[in-house]
């Protein structure tokens, strides 16, 4: 989206001003750089010279950029067709996620008897967001617009309803012995968490971008991963090659970037969603920054074998002034191996019986 | 597991190809003509493009050795051509009671000896060999000898590459026959390197902001420009001192001081030396060249892109290697 250079000033201001006010002011630039988009071609144009922009006149976009939200990715069904909080309900939500931290914080710590849950991560290292979206969206998906992913195709209801389906939930839930790691998914096993397009989790929701004329990379937090992006027109990989950031290719289109991604592997998916993509699966993502402190970032997806639409969502991010850091993922992290110790000794007790 | 005993193995031949070889040296340098440093868009010396540092020059001298410096032609081609042999008569097959390890299609080592035709990629001390603190180095050779020998009692008895960690820093250093590419890019303010092997990535601020603190495997960089060289120094890497590596002179430690020089000096040439300091290792910083190529045809492999590295998926070793192990303590239980 873009924005005129006086609006592009007012978000400095706007970080004096406090947090809620900020949200305030983004939400209401969105708006007009939209309404503006939207009126008239002209301003579209223009957008040229709004936001800073790197030595050889890109888009920066360059920073560590954080994506964790109290806006949920499906709007909840009893909000109907609204669209937007309005800044009172925003304010609500920011309000009952502090008080649930302090509820948690002072909390006496969980204890467990053998064979009881062994519970997870305590709060402190969670990272949940203190905000909803600046859009003040009440979903993350914005298309479909009652803000719900899709149909699926009546192959994949059938899946979403099979044994196996409600096996595989369970098992990933713990009320299953699993069988061995290749059942478990990839952000069990430490090689690809976050996904494209990347949705926020419980910790780890942050995004390292560095450009330069040719490439834009991507250094997720999660696994350490890197996506690097070629901007120079070169065509996709071969569809024989498949990896799970895929084949991202980017273009500069006004202030945004766009970058489509296809080709990814066999462990396509989409986080808290059911079923597996397909090798059909493109993912358009668009990167705008509309405020200092703020980068938009749009997307569409598209597996026709899975949805019978594809669909579209909103997730911007705040920047970040804090550097990333490498991401331990197997140092110190016996899950794997005590879930299928575990898995063992319940068939033996089982087997017992 | 089997990557670095192939690599092992390929080093051994290397230094064993060199020590039957006589003694007689000449330098000589490929003029650079008329060609000039490329510079990014920015003014910034351009390092970018997709780049190997694979060699058939070993890290080390080779016992024996210590007052050749250089190899004449001859010697250096003799040894090429013998890698060459040995690889074709290799393929496919391992030794009785092995099981073996990739054949030749998978594996990407150095066809080459570097350019000057050194005897070891260690060019400070002027022995070519790494100055351990004396008992520092019997336990580098004791550590060493583990490797791809056990015991393997746990993971933890695997080292930080068999575990797809990491094989630290520097990691352009042609050790492993495979992977050994790195595709290099900047920006103002920062370089981005991204290594093939592990997918390893580092990002290094070429602006002088104060270090974190925050130990990592791959420790904390910061670049700057001297000239035409890119200048990064590495400090701050994890203290994991129980943590088993198979080349324990890259092995991450606070004491470790990691100072790397890339120069462009042709179109298909970095000039990369690396400098270690670890009083508590070494007696004295010591210093290697590895020179980084784009020119893959010459190696008889196409230029691509970095694809995503895959270490774990369909890697059954570690289960294997472990449970092998606990076969054989079975075994030698009952045979008792």
């Amino acid at each position: 989206m873009g924005m005129n250079p006086g609006i592009w000033n007012a978000p400095a201001r706007a970080i004096e001003e406090g947090a809620m006010r900020r949200r305030y002011l983004a939400f209401v630039y969105t708006a007009v750089a939209v309404a503006a988009l939207a009126l008239s071609p002209a301003a579209a144009q223009a957008q040229g010279e709004s936001g800073p922009r790197t030595g050889w006149g890109d888009p920066d976009l360059q920073g560590v950029w954080n994506n964790a939200t109290l806006t949920p990715f499906q709007r909840p069904v009893e909000l109907g067709t609204q669209e937007f909080l309005t800044e009172e309900e925003a304010a609500a939500i920011a309000q009952r996620n502090v008080d649930r931290n302090a509820e948690l914080w002072d909390a006496p710590a969980r204890r467990t008897e053998a064979g009881g849950n062994v519970g997870a991560y305590n709060n402190f290292w969670m990272e949940r967001g203190r905000t909803v979206v600046p859009t003040l969206r009440t979903s993350v998906i914005t298309d479909p617009p009652n803000g719900r992913l899709p149909a699926v195709t009546p192959e994949v209801e059938r899946w979403l309803n099979s044994d196996e389906a409600a096996r595989r939930t369970a098992m990933r839930r713990g009320d299953l012995p699993v069988d061995t790691y290749e059942t478990l998914d990839g952000g069990d096993r430490c090689l690809w968490y976050r996904g494209v397009p990347s949705f926020p989790t419980g910790y780890n929701n942050n995004y390292l971008i560095v450009q330069n004329p040719d490439f834009v990379l991507i250094l997720q937090e999660h696994i350490h991963d890197v996506r690097y992006i070629p901007l120079d027109g070169r065509p996709h990989l071969p569809e024989s090659v498949r990896q799970f950031a895929g084949s991202s290719r980017g273009r500069w289109e006004g202030d945004t970037l766009v970058v489509e991604t296809r080709n990814f592997n066999d462990h396509a998916f989409i986080r808290n969603f059911n079923a597996d993509l397909t090798p059909d699966l493109v993912v358009e993502e668009r990167f705008t920054r509309v405020a200092d402190d703020i980068l938009d970032y749009e997307f569409t997806v598209n597996d026709p074998n899975v949805w019978t639409q594809p669909w579209k969502g909103s997730l911007p991010m705040w920047l970040n002034s804090e550097p990333l850091y490498e991401y331990a993922c197997h140092e110190g992290n016996y899950g794997l191996f005590n879930i299928l110790a575990g898995s063992r000794a319940e068939e033996a007790a089982a087997a017992a019986k | 597991m089997s990557h670095r005993l192939i690599g092992t193995t390929v080093s051994a031949l290397a230094m064993t190809a060199v020590l039957v070889l006589l003694p007689a040296a000449a330098a000589s340098q490929s003029g650079s003509g008329d060609w000039s440093a490329p510079r990014t868009a920015w003014g910034d010396p351009d390092l970018q493009g997709l780049w190997t540092s694979a060699t058939l020059t070993p890290l080390e001298r080779p016992a024996g050795q210590a007052d050749r410096v250089l190899l004449t032609d001859e010697e250096a081609a003799a040894i090429e051509q013998e890698s060459a042999a040995r690889r074709a008569a290799s393929d496919g097959k391992s030794a009785p009671g092995s099981v073996g390890g990739y054949n030749q299609v998978w594996l990407d080592a150095g066809t080459r000896i570097v350019g000057d035709r050194r005897t070891s990629l260690v060019v400070d001390p002027p022995e070519g060999v790494i100055p351990w603190i004396p008992e520092k180095r019997i336990e580098s050779d004791r550590e060493r000898a583990r490797y791809g020998v056990g015991p393997f009692y746990t993971y933890t008895d695997l080292d930080t590459g068999e575990r797809c960690i990491t094989d630290g820093l520097p990691n352009m250093v042609p050790l492993q026959p495979y992977n050994m590419n790195m595709r290099v890019f900047q920006t103002p303010g920062q370089v981005v390197m991204l290594h093939e092997m592990y997918h390893e990535l580092r990002v290094i601020p070429l602006d002088d902001r104060p270090l974190t603190g925050i130990a990592q495997w791959t420790g904390e960089a910061r670049g700057r420009w001297e000239g035409q060289t890119l200048v990064v120094e590495t400090v701050n890497f994890v203290d994991k001192p129980e943590t088993y590596w198979s080349a324990p002179w890259r092995a991450a430690r606070p004491s470790l001081r990691l100072v790397e020089r890339f120069t462009r000096v042709g179109p298909e040439t970095i000039d990369y030396t690396f400098t270690l300091e670890d009083p508590l290792s070494f007696t004295r910083s010591w210093t290697a060249s590895a020179p980084m190529t784009t020119d893959q045809a010459s190696r008889g492999v196409t230029a691509g892109e970095i694809w995503e590295y895959a270490c774990h998926e369909g890697n059954h070793a570690m289960i294997n290697i472990l449970g092998g192990a606990r076969v054989e303590e079975a075994a030698a239980a009952a045979g008792k």
